[in-house]
């Protein structure tokens, strides 16, 4: 069984038309999986379906062989980084140095690593002569590298990023091109959902695209 | 010349000991005319646009020094009201501003709120709607739309107030490459109909259809030759 595996998944959400009916995918944990599609033709409903943020209508999501019904959001967490298209859903702390520790404080790990990983993040994501700030200060594109900072920060083992060159000029993407190249380079695998073609053309090896409900595979 | 938007010298900062974030910058949009601004994240590119709208000074505080003038007025002496008569923004983040159960409620809140007759709020929202072809969404409610989506509802949502200088800030971010051509074509319709458009960009292929580029760095916004930074242009 492959690290994340749909069977039979139906969607719709309370009050709207059918999302998805009866799909089927396989994803591999060490390569980079893109997601495109038209406006609304569900990428981002994929990406929560995928970790358990959404539940299926019908059909079961296996994460590493376990349905995604049976594990709670702390076990899904230890194993995937999820990056929300609006980053301002996933920080909440006073301070950016504060919004990066945060997961391995709340976890009880308090060792001398921390603040150095801290330290080494903001550097690579050019945030370092923010570090005290409060995050809801930052512009759109400083609180997307700060999300995307976090979400690296807990070393998860696969990611999933929706949209994640939103607000990012062309250095920083070119930037966080490299990143998850290096990533890649060390075996964590990853799903990206973009329109950003030439973002996902640099980077995957397999391109899915939704169209009507159905996962269509297409030419990398 | 009467440019609709003006502004002179202009410098601000969010706090008093921090360095300023716009550092005496000048610039005028003229009436039919996509002025095109780019930057690094951080840069002060939505700043930039808060001090036209007038988001700055009346909501976010700050040390401001220089003139912002939107039609020969001063923005910081003019009601917000006033403004949004005249000037409309649509936000980097389309959550910021949809607010409604349903999309039409959305994209009725600004003409209700112009006192217009029901039947013109009406047109509006139908004329609006049709523009960023998302027709079939007036029932909708926002808040189940995708972000892509989100963006068009929020862009028909200025529209309807029928602003003479329209601001988009990043506003085709999360457009799929069908929505950002129509979004094209309705900048560069307005633009025809004697409009004032700025527009914030990060995508060099966003360039295609703006008159002229401002890059803003450092607290500095200097015009730039745009056919050097037109790449992969669409023909709208």
């Amino acid at each position: 069984m492959d690290f994340l595996e749909f069977k039979k998944v139906d969607f719709r959400y309370n009050g709207s038309g059918q999302l998805f009916k009866n799909i089927n995918l396989s994803i591999s944990k060490k390569i980079c999986t893109a997601i495109t599609g038209s406006n609304g033709s569900g990428k981002t409903t994929l990406g929560k379906l995928m970790t358990g943020i959404l539940k299926p209508e019908g059909g079961s999501v296996f994460l590493d062989g376990k349905d995604l019904s049976t594990v709670t959001p702390g076990q899904t967490g230890r194993k995937i980084g999820y990056l929300f298209q609006n980053p301002d859903l996933q920080i909440f702390t006073l301070s950016v140095k504060e919004e990066l520790s945060f997961t391995h404080k709340f976890l009880g790990d308090l060792s001398e690593n921390i603040e150095p990983e801290v330290d080494r993040m903001l550097e690579l994501f050019h945030l370092s002569g923010l570090k005290d700030q409060v995050p809801f200060n930052l512009s759109r594109g400083e609180r997307q590298r700060l999300a995307l900072a976090s979400v690296m920060m807990n070393g998860p083992d696969y990611l999933i990023l929706d949209e994640p060159t939103t607000g990012l000029d062309s250095i920083r993407k070119k930037i966080l091109l490299d990143i998850l190249r290096g990533q890649l380079e060390n075996g964590t695998g990853m799903s990206i959902i973009s329109h950003d073609h030439d973002f996902i053309g640099d980077l995957s090896h397999r391109i899915i695209e939704i169209n009507d409900g159905r996962l269509i595979e297409k030419d990398v | 010349m009467n440019s609709p938007v003006k502004i002179k010298d202009l410098c601000f900062r969010y706090d008093i000991n921090s360095e300023n974030i716009l550092n005496g910058i000048s610039l005028e949009a003229e009436r039919g005319e996509i002025t095109a601004i780019m930057g690094p994240s951080g840069s002060g590119k939505s700043t930039l646009c808060y001090c036209i709208m007038g988001i700055i000074p009346h909501i976010y505080g700050g040390e401001l020094k220089g003139k912002v003038h939107i039609f020969n007025k001063p923005v910081s002496h003019m009601k917000v009201p006033e403004i949004a008569t005249k000037a409309g923004i649509i936000f980097q983040d389309p959550d910021t501003q949809l607010f409604s159960p349903t999309v039409e409620d959305d994209i009725a809140f600004g003409p209700e709120n112009l006192c217009l007759e029901r039947s013109e709020t009406g047109r509006r929202i139908e004329k609006s709607l049709g523009l960023v072809g998302m027709d079939e969404y007036r029932y909708s409610d926002p808040g189940r739309l995708s972000g892509g989506e989100k963006q068009l509802i929020a862009i028909a949502s200025v529209l309807s107030l029928h602003p003479e200088v329209i601001i988009f800030d990043e506003a085709m971010s999360q457009l799929d490459e069908e929505s950002r051509h129509r979004v094209k074509s309705v900048i560069k319709e307005l633009k025809n109909k004697g409009k004032t458009i700025i527009t914030v960009e990060h995508e060099n292929g966003n360039l295609d259809i703006a008159d002229r580029l401002f890059i803003l760095e450092d607290g500095d916004l200097l015009e730039k030759d745009i056919n050097n930074y037109r790449t992969r242009c669409a023909s709208v």
